[in-house]
């Protein structure tokens, strides 16, 4: 199959696709580009992906490239070796252009952070290439004050609702950079005298979001949601000060030291940040979901075990099947039965 | 006494071993029979193989299989014994450098189920910590860190992270996890450079921006250091350039290896001894002054048996190109047993058989091999590699060896599969092979046969 034609528009928004939650959407906007991150988005057939060895997730995304046109981009991440090696499949088979940010597994020297800066620097020029804006820090600056403010409402509106309206909020969030209008109902917290759980794991696709409302609807209440599209993969507070002066540098810092993710080298902080939210929220039990062939997140069950000393529930999904959807079920009653 | 080269069994082997023996031309005390390693090590595959019937094929199995040995002697000797995993190649030179280091890959430890046909458990407890068959092979790994074993446990390890597997990563970190600290170091996905950009040309051909290799340059310091901080000493400059130059010489006899096995009209030398000698560039089975003595002997072997035309196989034999290594060793007899013979390999450390460039400061050198492996660019790259190298040695066909449950065959495979069939117009044929193929192998010997059949009809 040779490359796609490649139609051109003057006119239009370059829109920016990305699933890592290492790519800053503030970068991206300040230079006149469009993030997106839908993981609701109709998609096309992928069939040019093998059905073996490769996860539901990483199909996912290479599927949304059919949705992109010549004037977009597709950012694809090293962090996922999987993602890594589809990024050069998808080159040939889509009309935007691919780009492959070399995300730093490793991140206590100064060396890994310089590499993740630099990474920034080469994707903010190849964007700026194509909406002919160049980057400069006062329209860096506006795009990172716009986005901690809303990453702050975010924080605020997700509180005291249940993960499965949450989940909402946070798919409006990276669709849009913007919040809908949230009609609160002060209602008592969702997880009195349920069990609490942690929902851990890599991003769960939106056709799967059945799982958060069948933890629920099973007794149980997701008080954390440390998904890669939950609370985890949100970067934490801008020092507004330091990003003032050099916001480069404090888009850097935060990204960077605020998500603690499966793949990173040594991975302790993922536990570190984990044990934290557990002491906070008083966690009760661990239900780790990840896709089938995801190497990264099956390997740290053990890990998790011995560094939280909670239940943890594995819970491995593959394509969209009934007898998939049944067994997952089946197993998280279970789990909340012993947890209750 | 030994008229003609030719494979034989471990069997054949313990007779012909006597005769040796008593001719005087193999020392007992220094080499043993095949049938030993069978008996007392439990490496019950060998005697499922067929070995090069050579006195020097049999001092390099016995070179191989004594490594363990080689390690624990090292450490009684009071020498530190580090553990290097991934990168395939480029930090056991820079531990060599120090005399009181001995190198060793753990990953190696992902041919003992095969060597041992399963009897060493290594999978099952790779299973129990969660590490499923969903991983490749090197989850055998876990195992053998779990039971203490099959290697010492070493003093230090060192894994490269980045643009690796991330079966590989998800491993070693748990292995770390479970109490054996790991200096992790990051390999960057090796990225064509913008046009903007000053670039650099690697050994092997590949080219990738110069901050790409300032990255690794400034990483692989960070490993000297931390090797300097193990043994208590600095390392020089130039005690890193005269431990580049003895890779160099490890290097250079084994391409002359290459050479003449894999470009000789008949086939002098068979593909399972091929394999190990191109392993033994990599870190030296822990002993680098041997393996320049072993690898040496196989040279003067092959060019002897080249010289008086002579061939362990067919000299018709289809001449096939084998990509990735494989899980179980007899996948590889199973090829010449159908007909063919490997003239031509990638077993995922072509960068390992490079020589290292003189002309600039060590590290930099360090860093342009670390650079230039094959398995961090994108599988266009490694194709391209590949292409170079078809054309080089004359295969008639293609054979990629896919890795069970490894992230980089899911994809890499039809990449570089598709590509020399565009350019080099020659059957190519993709094959899983788990690490005991048993079950797997009157499939897998039809297969083969097939593309043996394909080849030779080609010719016509």
């Amino acid at each position: 199959m040779g490359k796609p034609v490649i139609i051109m528009n003057k006119n239009k928004i370059h829109k920016v696709l990305s699933a890592s939650p290492f790519i800053p959407p503030e970068l991206i906007s300040a230079v006149g580009c469009k993030p997106i991150a839908n993981l609701s988005a109709q998609t096309s057939a992928c069939s040019h992906l093998p059905v073996m060895g490769i996860c539901a997730y990483a199909k996912y995304y290479a599927s949304q490239l059919g949705n992109l046109t010549a004037d977009d981009f597709a950012i694809f991440t090293t962090a996922c070796d999987q993602m890594r090696r589809i990024s050069e499949l998808a080159t040939s088979r889509t009309q935007a252009k691919v780009f492959l940010f070399n995300m730093p597994t490793t991140w206590q020297s100064k060396n890994a952070r310089n590499l993740y800066k630099s990474e920034l620097d080469r994707l903010a020029k190849t964007l700026s290439r194509a909406s002919k804006i160049e980057l400069n820090d006062e329209k860096l600056f506006q795009q990172i004050l716009r986005f901690d403010k809303l990453r702050t409402q975010l924080r605020s509106a997700i509180k005291n609702i249940s993960a499965t309206q949450a989940c909402k909020i946070f798919d409006y969030f990276r669709e849009h950079n913007s919040l809908p209008e949230i009609n609160k109902c002060p209602s008592k917290s969702p997880c009195e005298n349920a069990p609490k759980i942690a929902l851990l794991g890599g991003p769960v696709l939106h056709r799967d979001r059945w799982l958060l409302e069948e933890i629920e609807s099973a007794g149980g209440c997701i008080s954390l949601d440390a998904t890669t599209t939950g609370l985890r993969s949100l970067p934490g507070n801008y020092d507004l000060e330091i990003a003032k002066t050099n916001p480069v540098q404090a888009m850097t810092n935060l990204y960077f030291d605020t998500i603690w993710d499966a793949f990173r080298r040594p991975d302790f902080k993922l536990y570190d940040w984990l044990n934290s939210q557990i002491a906070e929220q008083n966690i009760s039990g661990i239900i780790l979901h990840r896709y089938v062939w995801c190497d990264t997140w099956q390997a740290v069950v053990s890990t998790l075990e011995n560094r939280t000393n909670l239940p943890v529930l594995n819970l491995d999904s593959d394509d969209e099947d009934l007898s998939n959807r049944q067994r997952i079920k089946i197993r998280i009653q279970a789990f909340l039965e012993m947890l209750s | 006494m030994i008229n003609t080269p030719r494979k034989i069994s471990v069997d054949q082997w313990d007779e012909l071993y006597s005769q040796l023996v008593n001719a005087g031309q193999i020392n007992p005390a220094k080499t043993k029979p095949l049938s030993w390693f069978v008996c007392n090590e439990g490496d019950l595959r060998l005697s499922k193989l067929q070995f090069d019937n050579s006195p020097q094929a049999l001092e390099l199995w016995n070179f191989l299989l004594t490594e363990n040995d080689r390690l624990a002697k090292a450490r009684q000797a009071g020498k530190k014994l580090v553990g290097t995993m991934k990168d395939l190649g480029t930090v056991p030179v820079l531990c060599y450098c120090f005399d009181e280091i001995v190198a060793f890959y753990p990953d190696g430890a992902w041919w003992i189920p095969c060597v041992m046909e399963m009897t060493d458990g290594l999978f099952a407890i790779a299973d129990s910590l969660g590490v499923t068959e969903a991983y490749c092979p090197v989850r055998a790994m876990i195992g053998a860190f779990e039971n203490c074993e099959h290697f010492p446990i070493p003093d230090m390890l060192i894994s490269s992270t980045g643009a690796i597997c991330d079966d590989f990563s998800a491993i070693a970190q748990l292995i770390e996890n479970r109490g054996h600290k790991i200096h992790w170091w990051e390999i960057p996905h090796r990225r064509k450079p913008l046009a903007d950009e000053e670039k650099i040309t690697l050994p092997g051909g590949f080219v990738a921006p110069k901050s790409q290799l300032d990255f690794v340059k400034n990483e692989i310091s960070e490993i000297q250091n931390a090797l300097e901080n193990l043994v208590g000493r600095k390392l020089s400059d130039q005690q890193i350039s005269a431990g580049i130059s003895k890779a160099n010489q490890v290097r250079s006899t084994l391409e002359k290896l290459r050479e003449t096995v894999y470009c000789a009209p008949a086939c002098p030398l068979g593909s399972l001894e091929m394999l190990i000698a191109e392993m033994l560039a990599i870190h030296y089975c822990s002993d680098q002054n041997r393996t320049l003595e072993v690898l040496q002997k196989l040279l003067t072997l092959a060019q002897l048996r080249v010289e008086k035309g002579q061939s362990v196989l067919d000299e018709n034999a289809a001449r096939i190109f084998w990509i990735n290594p494989v899980a179980d060793l007899q996948a590889m007899n199973l090829l010449e047993n159908a007909g063919g013979r490997i003239t031509g390999c990638d077993y995922l450390f072509c960068h390992a058989l490079d020589q290292i460039p003189h002309d600039v400061p060590p590290l930099d050198a360090l860093a342009q091999m670390a650079l230039a492996d094959p398995m961090i660019g994108s599988a266009c790259d490694r194709a391209t590699r590949i292409i170079t190298d078809i054309k080089k040695f004359g295969a008639e066909a293609v054979l990629i060896s896919k890795i069970p449950g490894a992230s980089h065959c899911a994809t890499e495979g039809k990449i570089i599969g598709d590509m020399i069939s565009d350019s080099l117009n020659l059957p190519v044929v993709e094959i899983e092979v788990p690490p005991v193929l048993t079950v797997v192998a009157p499939a897998l010997e039809t297969r083969l046969g097939a593309l043996v059949e394909t080849v030779l009809s080609r010719r016509i």
